[in-house]
């Protein structure tokens, strides 16, 4: 099943977002040096051309620091003087892109030392993000849509989904809810990795247990020792062959249809296999581990997930 | 051959009555203007044609008699007309000359074939006459109902007669009124046939209802020739309930009708089939052919399935085909998943669309479903919400309106005969179209050899007024049978159901036979005549 995109809240959401970029000043500060801003270098002709296209510019910057914002005064007036000269159209929208700036961090930074260069370059290009954000942040991203992973479970409510597995009355649920619970706390599995996910997948003989899981990436995880009771429970009396939380191995909604099973008296945190398995990416973020490793055991193509992983940890922190 | 209880009847007594179609058609058969109304036993035919196609499969007026005069009990036989006393007293017993004297009257008073010699008005007439009744019959077996949807398809059935005087090939009687045509065989073929092809609207859930809401039955059938255009006679099926002024038929506050075809429909020009549907307020839910399926350039947007798509909508969504209704669980999913990734890229409909099939259409970016740099705000909207963006928007030379304007007008063109409710293909989609299949399912219950058993033989006579007239009086049989067992099946499941409701009525207990001797049938016959 594809992923539900809300339309109608990304609506609100631009509105929002063009609001919030049509309200915007710049403190009063920036605005006085502005205002009495003349390079030093530029004949009164020639900034009297492109003072309007540098104070148009300038004004969409969120820089805070007035000397940080004096820098880029001198920087951008360098860049517009620049690029204008060399017969590109005069206005924030032709000029404020990635293909000018390119060309200018090529050919019209030769005065600069190379470790101003990049400072006025990053400068130069967080202010394009401002001035035309979207043509700017087309050429910032990757054109692949991506499911945002789920905030992980912080202690308490782990805790309490570990007693409510370790106490769940014994049969098919019991069995399977431990097996989700330990695979995806202690391997990081989530529903598409048990939704394939056979009794042989498991070697709990050997000395450290592994998981092979293959519902992403097809890889082979250790299993956190202090959930290996929870990952026996969940495996005990299976036949090698046998499906550990699916019925059929075209069942959809395996593990979705195991949690909405699970008997829980009074509070309960909500039951997400996407939130164990990103429980355990935080504790593998946590481990002093390559992060092409991580990636690996995560079965990630990209670490975009991990760097949202980032915002969730540094939130909860 | 089972039984005939008293049950049924007085449902199949029920349903011609409620329907008054005898009146109508003693009128229709008179002898002429000024003359006395014959003495046709109309209510008994009708009653003794419906009993009879529901237990033998087949509308032979032997079997008729057979099923009036043996099978039904002596008592009812005086009730409902079999036996009576002539004006000497004696008792008499309804003849098979009398049924097959109605017949004759049918095909004489009613005729509309090609073989029948009268005007082009007449041959109108007769056929309408003929159309209400079974229409009228059909009436009196449907339930009100508030659902709104209908599914549409047309089966071919052999004729009895032969496609040419001279022909050696087949029995029966030459048949000038059936055609030759193509019908799906079982494993999936065409096979050729010579005979009819019968129209049905059925009855189907409304999108997002349970299937046991109400019972799958026929609003309306017509017959004709076989490789008869379809348009006609369906829009004639179409207008007919849209018209009619009855309880639980579609009328003026149900705005739009959901109708759902196959893609013989889908193939009909525009302006014959689709603009006389939204005219007539109905929404069509079809299929696409396998060299549909591919993006087609209109203005600098790419139009599939009648829908415009943002013109940078990646290549690898061009061309998706359905992997059948035979593919495994994952194919489909996997298409559907393609599927409503390429509707991410679709124009959102904003207007229409009109009668002539003019839309107005937004860009998928306003829309909120990707991002473009043409479109402020749209691409930091996509980075937080995980959509795709487009890197390389077309430029200013090259830029279609749909990427300037924020809406576009879609004017009539070949694909707009595609124009439907959901987004071809997506899950939403199949699960509408996906109820179609129930006029398959009617069509193969009105041909099962257990029921109506409507195939070759069903009727040994020729012309297309006897193949509208019984095949027409099948698809009433089907109605009475699949109502009476979806309101069997709701009483069984604890439903309230009015009890009064004839069809409703619980099954009474049948305790078997008894063989009458000569003095017990006489007996019976003076108790019957003394009451």
């Amino acid at each position: 099943m594809s992923r539900k995109i809300n339309a109608a809240a990304n609506r609100r959401l631009r509105d929002e977002i063009l609001a919030e970029r049509e309200s915007h000043q710049i403190p009063s500060e920036h605005e006085t040096h502005l205002q009495q801003w003349r390079p030093k270098d530029l004949d009164e002709t020639r900034w009297v051309e492109i003072c309007p296209i540098v104070q148009k510019a300038l004004r969409c910057s969120t820089v805070k620091s007035l000397g940080t914002f004096k820098k880029l005064c001198r920087n951008v007036s360098d860049f517009v003087d620049w690029s204008t000269d060399r017969g590109n159209a005069a206005t924030t929208e032709a000029l404020f892109i990635p293909t000018v700036i390119d060309e200018y961090v090529r050919k019209g930074m030769d005065r600069f030392t190379k470790g101003s260069k990049a400072t006025n370059e990053s400068a130069l290009r967080r202010l394009a993000r401002s001035v035309n954000p979207d043509l700017n942040a087309a050429r910032q991203s990757t054109p692949i849509g991506y499911a945002p992973i789920k905030p992980p479970y912080d202690k308490a409510d782990t805790e309490a989904i570990l007693r409510i597995a370790a106490t769940h009355p014994e049969g098919p649920t019991g069995r399977k809810f431990a097996a989700c619970v330990g695979l995806g706390l202690g391997a990081g599995a989530g529903p598409k990795d048990l939704r394939v996910l056979r009794r042989q997948d498991i070697d709990l003989a050997a000395d450290s247990p592994t998981v092979t899981l293959e519902g992403l990436e097809k890889r082979t995880v250790e299993i956190r020792p202090e959930y290996l009771d929870l990952v026996e429970r969940g495996v005990d009396g299976l036949k090698p062959d046998d499906l550990v939380v699916a019925t059929d191995a075209n069942a959809k909604d395996v593990v979705a249809s195991v949690m909405s099973r699970v008997k829980v008296l009074g509070a309960c945190p909500e039951l997400s296999q996407g939130r164990l398995r990103a429980t355990w990416q935080a504790w593998c973020v946590d481990q002093p581990v390559r992060l092409a490793d991580v990636m690996e055991m995560c079965g990630l193509r990209s670490c975009r997930t991990l760097v949202d992983l980032v915002d969730y940890l540094r939130a909860a922190s | 051959m089972s039984t005939v209880t008293k049950q049924d009847v007085d449902l199949a007594a029920h349903v011609v009555d409620k329907s008054g179609v005898v009146n109508e058609l003693e009128e229709a058969l008179r002898r002429g203007a000024r003359g006395p109304r014959g003495r046709y036993n109309i209510r008994t035919f009708l009653i003794g044609a419906l009993l009879t196609i529901r237990n033998s499969g087949d509308a032979h007026l032997a079997s008729i008699h057979t099923t009036l005069t043996e099978h039904m009990p002596v008592d009812l036989q005086w009730t409902y007309d079999v036996r009576r006393k002539d004006a000497q007293g004696n008792v008499q017993v309804l003849s098979v000359s009398e049924l097959q004297n109605i017949q004759k009257r049918i095909q004489k008073k009613l005729g509309f074939g090609n073989g029948v010699d009268c005007s082009d008005d007449e041959r109108s007439t007769r056929r309408g006459v003929l159309q209400n009744v079974i229409w009228s019959l059909l009436d009196a077996t449907l339930p009100p109902r508030a659902a709104r949807s209908y599914a549409l398809d047309a089966s071919g059935i052999w004729s009895w007669g032969r496609s040419s005087k001279s022909s050696s090939n087949g029995k029966g009687p030459f048949d000038p009124d059936a055609a030759n045509g193509g019908k799906t065989a079982k494993n999936g073929q065409t096979e050729w046939f010579y005979g009819y092809d019968l129209h049905a609207l059925v009855r189907v859930r409304d999108a997002g209802k349970k299937s046991e809401d109400e019972p799958i039955l026929i609003e309306r059938v017509a017959v004709t020739p076989a490789s008869t255009d379809v348009v006609e006679p369906s829009l004639g099926l179409l207008k007919s309930v849209r018209t009619s002024e009855q309880d639980g038929r579609w009328s003026d506050d149900i705005d739009k009708i959901d109708l759902l075809v196959d893609r013989h429909y889908s193939y009909k020009a525009d302006q014959r089939w689709g603009q006389s549907l939204r005219g007539l307020g109905v929404r069509q839910h079809l299929d696409l052919r396998k060299d549909e399926t591919g993006f087609v350039d209109y203005d600098g947007m790419r139009m599939v399935g009648a829908v415009p798509h943002c013109p940078k909508t990646p290549a690898s969504l061009d061309n998706l085909r359905s992997p059948g209704p035979a593919a495994p669980i994952q194919e489909n999913e996997k298409f559907r998943d393609l599927i409503e990734k390429r509707q991410l890229w679709a124009l959102e409909r904003k207007e229409g669309p009109t009668i002539e099939g003019e839309e107005r259409y937004k860009c998928p970016a306003l829309k909120g479903t990707v991002g473009c740099p043409l479109r402020p705000g749209t691409v930091e909207v996509a980075h937080r919400a995980g959509l795709d963006v487009i890197a390389d928007p077309p430029t200013e030379s090259s830029r279609p309106a749909c990427c300037t304007q924020q809406t576009v007008t879609i004017k009539p063109h070949k694909q707009t005969k595609h124009v439907q409710e959901h987004y071809w293909g997506s899950r939403k989609w199949a699960e509408r179209y996906n109820d179609r299949t129930y006029v398959e399912g009617v069509f193969g219950e009105l041909k099962n050899r257990n029921t109506e058993c409507i195939k070759r033989g069903f009727i040994q006579t020729v012309g297309i007024e006897m193949a509208a007239f019984w095949y027409g009086l099948a698809a009433v049989s089907f109605n009475i049978r699949s109502r009476r067992r979806w309101s069997l099946d709701q009483l069984a499941a604890g439903a309230e159901i009015d009890t009064n409701d004839p069809f409703a009525k619980p099954e009474q207990p049948f305790h078997g036979l008894t063989h009458l001797t000569e003095e017990q049938l006489g007996e019976i016959d003076r108790r019957q005549e003394a009451a």
